[in-house]
């Protein structure tokens, strides 16, 4: 049983090894990249859109306000990040019901390396929104005493991000090849299922989560609010 | 359970790229799209309630056109039925004044008619009686009658003032004697005799004239005296118009 597609090589690139997590990825990434290129080649501008531009502009509208609802701010800077965290995740969960196939989330590697990038951008974003020194207060605060803990948790939120889509995801696949073994017959399928309903959630709750963990960085950001005022400038338009 | 830190290096260099990727794509260009349709729209809104607010600019002006035009028509219409009401007024006073002066024409002609109806009766019947009473003269004027005429006649001539009696008896012109009957030389030396005291031994000339009706006349020179019916049947006449007239 592959309880990881680390495992499994396809191919070497000189002395690097290609494994199916790689392979996997890059093929989310090219029906992704080219699903998005084809959608978006023709936009249309008017009211009278494409099915496929209609569902485009869901999904970005989507992220947008899950993001503007939890961080309070703009989110042009955050789309880019978060939405495509959501859409990996998710398309790679998904892909799951296609047989041979086998999610990159599923690996450890892969949700390490996720978590790591959010690892990365929760102190950039922080940093970037409120200069380096009030970034870094955010580790004394409230005392100085709570820095150790401070950085035990900045860490542990890394891991158990990691670990936490890895488990999901993975779980659910070992549990669908043992069930196959021992009941081969429509059991699968509905755990498979299951497995696809988790996998959205898991692509929700770490994009969420790690909109929460940006947004608790840039934290100084809610007094001033400009979100609301952008909000309300907006509401104020629109009537 | 394990980490492949080459597949981790792997897959955050994935993952950095199909950010660029998504976001070359899928995420710039999809809000793109989303902005301008917002703009179009928020310009076609614009330009809607401008629009909006053209016509309702137009609606008031043709409002108050259309209050006007119905005030206008309601002026002229009053006035239409003012002119019309006094043209009508006007053509009956004009009917009653025609009707009047006809009705008074008309009694006029008619007053006319019975006038000239009465003057041709009167005429007529005037006429008819002196036509009668001359029939019934000359059917009466027989000898016996005649005389008589004469002797009224002598009457008459004896009843004169003294100074006709003078201018009578003393010229010497002939005398005519006009009679509407037959005068024979009985009568006629009647005649001589009876007016003998009169004319002396003046010649006498004798006529006969229907225009006397029934009676007798003497010619002088200067004067004429005269009995005849004809005097009554004026008289007759008279009486007659007078009847009728009232």
């Amino acid at each position: 049983m592959i309880l990881t597609p680390d495992d499994v090589i396809f191919f070497s690139l000189g002395s690097l090894p290609v494994n199916a997590t790689i392979v996997y990825t890059w093929i989310v990434m090219s029906l992704l990249t080219t699903g998005s290129w084809l959608i978006t080649r023709n936009l249309s501008s008017t009211p009278d859109i494409s099915y496929l531009q209609n569902l485009l502009e869901v999904l970005v509208t989507g992220v947008r306000d899950q993001i503007e609802e939890i961080t309070r701010q703009r989110s042009d800077q955050y789309l880019a990040f978060i939405g495509t965290l959501f859409v990996f995740i998710i398309t790679s969960n998904l892909l799951a019901i296609v047989p041979g196939y086998y999610p990159p989330t599923g690996s450890l590697s892969t949700t390490a390396a996720l978590a790591i990038c959010v690892f990365i951008a929760v102190p950039l974003f922080g940093i970037s929104n409120e200069g380096l020194l009030n970034y870094l207060r955010h580790y004394i605060r409230p005392s100085l005493l709570m820095l150790p803990f401070n950085l035990i948790g900045e860490l542990s939120r890394v891991i158990s991000l990691a670990v936490r889509l890895y488990g999901n995801i993975m779980s659910g696949t070992v549990i669908v090849g043992i069930l196959l073994s021992l009941m081969p017959l429509f059991f699968p399928i509905v755990i498979q299922l299951l497995g696809l309903i988790t996998g959205v959630i898991q692509a929700y709750i770490f994009a969420v989560l790690a909109i929460v963990y940006i947004a608790s960085a840039s934290s100084s950001q809610h007094q001033s609010n400009p979100l609301s005022d952008n909000e309300t400038d907006q509401d104020s338009t629109t009537r | 359970m394990a980490i492949d830190w080459l597949t981790v290096v792997a897959q955050l260099i994935n993952f950095l790229v199909l950010v660029y990727l998504l976001k070359r794509f899928l995420y710039q260009p999809v809000i793109t799209a989303m902005d301008n349709r917002e703009q179009l729209i928020s310009t076609q809104m614009t330009q809607a309630q401008q629009r909006e607010q053209v016509a309702e600019e137009r609606e008031n002006e043709y409002q108050t056109e259309l209050h006007s035009l119905q005030k206008q028509q309601n002026e002229l219409l009053s006035q239409a039925r003012q002119r019309a009401e006094k043209e009508a007024e006007q053509f009956l006073q004009q009917a009653r004044k025609k009707i009047a002066d006809n009705r008074q024409q008309w009694q006029q002609d008619l007053k006319q008619e019975q006038q000239d109806f009465l003057r041709s009766l009167k005429q007529q019947g005037s006429q008819t009686i002196i036509h009668i009473a001359q029939q019934l003269l000359k059917d009466l004027a027989n000898r016996p009658l005649e005389r008589q005429i004469i002797d009224v006649f002598i009457q008459q001539l004896a009843s004169l003032d003294d100074k006709q009696k003078q201018a009578l008896a003393t010229d010497k012109t002939p005398v005519h004697i006009v009679t509407t009957f037959e005068v024979d030389d009985e009568l006629r030396s009647y005649l001589k005799k009876s007016l003998q005291q009169f004319i002396d031994s003046r010649e006498l000339l004798f006529e006969q004239s229907a225009e006397l009706i029934c009676g007798i006349e003497i010619r002088a020179e200067g004067q004429k005296i005269s009995w005849t019916i004809a005097d009554y049947i004026h008289k007759l006449e008279q009486t007659m118009e007078d009847a009728l007239g009232s």
